[in-house]
C-alpha cells in the first residue's frame, strides 16, 4: 500500500481547501510529500487546471543517426517515431481533459513558434506531419528557446499561489534528439530562471539518443538536461532507439504536473497481491 | 430651430434607450420568474386595447406611435403572462407613458388614488433618471399583486391555502404569486418559491451556474402542479422534467402537497451531496493505493481519475469514471436514461438507455440471488439486516486505453464492466475490486489492441 491514511491526501485536495471553512492556508503550505528519502514541497494546490503544453521538437539529424527497429524488422527514422509518439500523447492528453492546449515549437537553427496554443490536437498533428528532419547545426542555444517561450506566454499572477488554484499552468516538453551537440545557454540564463521560478511553469525533457559510447556525448548531454530540473518537479527521461520505451515515456509525460508524483516516486506496476 | 429640435429629440431618445438598457442589464424588477420576462419595442401604429380614456371610460384607441416609442413587456406571473404596454411621448418626455394591460379587469378595478399611492413614478416622472422605467414596472407589478390578493377575499379556500403556505413554509409575501380566476380562465393559479436551502452544498457543485437557486411550484386550477428549477438547482439534482412529482390523490390539501414536493427536493439535494462525498472518498482511496501511478484526477467534483499501469512490461492507461449520481439506484438510472432518450432520441441516448436496462437486469438477478441466500440463513427476527443492499449502486466505469495503438483516429480503448460490484464494500474494497477487474482483462486488452492496429 502506498499510503495508510487517505484523509491526509484529502487535506491536500484543492476542493477541500475551497469548500470547507475549516482548512487554513497553512495546511496547504505544509503539504509536503514524504516519498523515499526526499522531501519536496508543493507550493500550489493539486488542482487539475487546464495545461498549456509547449511541445519543442528537435528536427536535427546528425551524421550516423540510427533508426528504430521494431520486432517485426521494420525500421523507422527517429523523427518518424517521435512524431508518432507525440501523436498518441496528444490524443491521450485530449481524452483525459479536452481543455488542455498545445503549442508546437521546432528546434533547429533557432527555435520557431510553429503553431500557437490550440485544444484541437489535429491542428498540431497536421503540423507535425509536415515536419522534416534537417542537417544538424553545430549549436543548440537554449537561451533562444526560453526567450521565445517567455515572449509567447503570460504566466498567471496569483496573489496567494499556495492556496489559489491557477487558471492554467504552462508546461514545456523538450524532445531533444542530438547525441553530439551539448545544448547551452549562450545568451545567459536570466529568462530561463525567471520562468522556472514561477510555480505555474514546468519543464520536462525527453532525450532520444544513440547508444551511449565514447564516440558521442550522450551521457554529458543527459547530465546537462538533468541539471535543468531546478525545482525537483521536472521529469527528465531518456531513451535510446527503443520504440516501446519511447511510448511509455510519453505515457509518463501525460501526468498533470500539479498532481503527479516526483519522477523518483513513480511506480506503475500493478500487482495482484497486496 | 429644426436642428435644435432634432438634437433635443436625439438626446431624449438616447436617455430612453439608456432606460431600457438599465432594465436589460439589471433584470426585470420583481416577479418570481423575472428572468423570463420579455421586453420588445413595437413599431407601426397599433390599436391599444383597454386604456382608460380621459373621461374615465375604458375603451380602445388607435395610436400613431413612431418606432421605439412603445414598449411591450411580457411578465410571467403565477404561471400565466401579464402583458404591459407602455406608450411613451418622446416629444414630451416629461409626460409619463400611457399604459395598458392584458388583464382587462385590472385597470378598471384600480382607483386613481391607488395609482397615485402605489405607483408614485407616474406623478414624479423624472425622464432623466436611468431607472425610471424600471421603477414604474416594479410599482405596477406590486400593484397588480396587491390587486390579486384583494381578489382572494372572494375565494375563501384559496385564501386559506395562501395563508397556510406563508405560515408553514415561513416564507414572505414576495415568495408567492397568485392569479385569482385569471382572465379567460375560470381557474386560479399560484406560484410559490420553495425555501430550498443550498447552504450545505459544497460550492463546487453549484458555482458553475451563477444566479439564484430557485425552485418554483406552480399549481393551476384544481391541482395541476408544475415545477420550475433555476439552472443552479438543476445542475445539482437534475432537470425539473426528470423529477417525477408525486401523484395528487383526491382531497389532498395544497399545503401538504407543497410540503411533500419540498421534502422531495431536499432529499434530492441531500443525495447529491452524499454522492459527492462518496465520490471523494473513492478517489481518495484510489490515490491512496495507486498515487504513484496517477496521471490526473478531477479535484473538484471527483468524477474521474486517470492512471498509468504496467503489467508484464505492457503499459496502458486506465480511466475510472464515476457518474454524477454515483452511487445511484439502478432503477432510477434506467428511468432517467429513458426520460433523456424520450426528450432527445439520439443514438447515444438510446445506447445509454440500453446499458442501464442491462444493468437493471443484472441488478435484479443479483438481488434475487442475494435475497434467497438471506432467506436460507435466517428469514426474520433479530440479526436479519435491513436489506439495504437492495439499494444497488452504479459501479464505476473502467476504460483501458492504449499508449501504442490508434484505431484509427483515437487511441484504442475498451470499457470493462464490474459485475461483482457491491455497495456494501468499503471504498478500499471497491478500489481493490477495480484493480482485480483491470488485472483480469489486461491481456485480452493487449491482444485486441495489437490486432486492431
Amino acid at each position: 500500500m502506498f499510503c495508510d491514511n487517505p484523509s491526509s491526501l484529502i487535506l491536500g485536495m484543492a476542493a477541500e481547501e475551497r469548500s470547507s471553512g475549516g482548512s487554513s492556508p497553512s495546511e496547504a503550505l505544509e503539504v509536503t510529500e514524504q516519498f523515499g528519502s526526499v522531501t519536496v514541497e508543493r507550493h500550489v494546490p493539486r488542482i487539475n487546471c487546464p495545461e498549456h503544453i509547449i511541445l519543442v521538437v528537435d528536427v536535427c539529424r546528425e551524421d550516423g543517426n540510427t533508426s528504430y527497429k521494431l520486432a517485426d524488422g521494420s525500421k523507422f527514422s527517429s523523427l518518424y517515431m517521435v512524431k508518432r509518439a507525440i501523436t498518441l500523447f496528444l490524443q491521450n492528453k485530449h481524452a483525459i481533459d479536452s481543455r488542455h492546449k498545445f503549442a508546437l515549437v521546432v528546434l533547429h537553427e533557432s527555435p520557431i513558434w510553429l503553431h500557437d496554443f490550440t485544444n484541437n490536437p489535429r491542428e498540431i498533428m497536421s503540423e507535425l506531419d509536415e515536419l522534416e528532419d534537417a542537417v544538424a547545426t553545430s549549436r543548440c542555444d537554449l537561451s533562444l528557446l526560453f526567450d521565445l517561450i517567455a515572449r509567447q506566454i503570460s504566466l498567471p499572477q496569483c496573489s496567494n499561489p499556495a492556496v489559489a488554484p491557477p487558471p492554467c499552468v504552462f508546461r514545456t516538453i523538450v524532445f531533444y534528439g542530438r547525441s553530439q551537440c551539448l545544448p547551452q545557454f549562450l545568451g545567459g540564463k536570466a529568462v530561463f530562471t525567471h520562468l522556472i521560478q514561477s510555480p505555474h511553469f514546468f519543464l520536462d525533457v525527453l532525450y532520444m539518443h544513440e547508444a551511449p559510447s565514447d564516440e558521442n556525448k550522450c551521457e554529458g548531454i543527459f547530465d546537462l538536461l538533468c541539471g535543468l530540473d531546478e525545482s525537483g518537479w521536472s521529469y527528465v527521461l531518456e531513451v535510446s532507439r527503443n520504440a516501446t520505451k519511447l511510448h511509455n515515456h510519453c505515457g509518463s509525460l501525460l501526468a498533470h504536473p500539479l498532481q503527479r508524483p516526483t519522477q523518483k516516486d513513480v511506480h506503475y506496476t500493478l500487482n495482484g497481491v497486496d | 430651430m429644426e436642428i435644435r429640435d432634432s438634437l433635443i429629440r436625439g438626446s431624449v431618445m438616447e436617455q430612453y434607450i439608456r432606460q431600457i438598457g438599465y432594465i436589460k442589464l439589471n433584470g426585470f424588477p420583481g416577479g418570481l420568474c423575472s428572468d423570463l420576462a420579455e421586453i420588445t419595442g413595437a413599431s407601426e401604429s397599433l390599436t391599444v386595447w383597454n386604456t382608460r380614456q380621459d373621461n374615465g371610460v375604458m375603451g380602445e384607441t388607435v395610436c400613431e406611435s413612431g418606432p421605439g416609442d412603445e414598449l411591450l413587456i411580457k411578465v410571467p406571473f403565477a404561471g400565466a403572462t401579464l402583458t404591459i404596454r407602455l406608450l411613451f411621448y418622446l416629444r414630451e418626455p416629461w409626460m409619463p407613458p400611457d399604459m395598458s394591460f392584458s388583464d382587462i379587469q385590472f385597470l378598471s378595478r384600480i382607483s386613481t388614488e391607488d395609482l397615485e399611492d402605489q405607483v408614485p413614478a407616474l406623478n414624479n416622472w423624472n425622464c432623466s433618471e436611468d431607472d425610471i422605467i424600471a421603477q414604474l414596472l416594479h410599482q405596477l407589478l406590486q400593484l397588480y399583486k396587491k390587486y390579486q390578493l384583494e381578489k382572494l377575499d372572494d375565494d375563501e379556500v384559496l385564501q386559506f391555502e395562501y395563508r397556510s403556505l406563508l405560515k408553514t413554509l415561513k416564507i414572505g409575501e414576495g415568495d408567492i404569486e397568485i392569479l385569482v380566476n385569471s382572465p379567460g380562465h375560470n381557474t386560479s393559479s399560484l406560484l410559490v418559491r420553495l425555501p430550498l436551502s443550498l447552504q450545505d452544498v459544497p460550492p463546487v457543485l453549484i458555482d458553475a451556474n451563477p444566479g439564484s437557486a430557485t425552485s418554483l411550484l406552480q399549481n393551476e386550477g384544481v391541482f395541476v402542479p408544475k415545477l420550475y428549477l433555476s439552472p443552479r438547482v438543476e445542475s445539482l439534482i437534475g432537470g425539473a422534467n426528470t423529477l417525477a412529482l408525486p401523484a395528487v390523490p383526491p382531497g389532498t390539501c395544497l399545503l401538504d402537497y407543497v410540503e411533500r414536493v419540498l421534502e422531495l427536493l431536499e432529499e434530492k439535494v441531500r443525495k447529491a451531496v452524499l454522492c459527492f462525498e462518496t465520490r471523494k472518498q473513492f478517489i481518495a482511496q484510489v490515490l491512496c493505493q495507486f498515487g504513484c501511478a496517477v496521471m490526473e484526477y478531477d479535484a473538484e467534483r471527483f468524477s474521474k481519475v486517470v492512471l498509468m499501469f504496467e503489467v508484464k512490461d505492457f503499459h496502458f492507461l486506465t480511466f475510472i469514471t464515476l457518474g454524477q449520481l454515483f452511487p445511484q439506484f439502478a432503477a432510477e438510472a434506467k428511468y432517467m436514461a429513458w426520460v433523456r432518450y424520450k426528450g432527445n432520441p439520439t443514438r447515444h441516448n438510446k445506447y445509454a438507455h440500453r446499458m442501464t436496462c442491462k444493468h437493471m437486469v443484472a441488478t435484479s438477478k443479483w438481488a434475487i440471488t442475494r435475497w434467497e441466500a438471506d432467506m436460507h440463513r435466517k428469514p426474520t427476527g433479530v440479526g436479519v439486516d435491513s436489506k439495504m443492499w437492495l439499494v444497488l449502486q452504479q459501479a464505476p466505469k473502467i476504460v483501458l486505453q492504449s499508449l501504442y495503438h490508434n484505431s484509427p483516429r483515437e487511441p484504442y480503448s475498451k470499457e470493462y464492466s464490474d459485475q461483482k460490484y457491491s455497495p456494501q464494500w468499503t471504498p478500499e474494497e471497491m478500489v481493490r475490486n477495480v484493480r482485480d477487474v483491470i488485472l483480469s482483462n489486461v491481456s485480452s486488452f493487449q491482444m485486441s489492441s495489437i490486432r486492431t492496429n
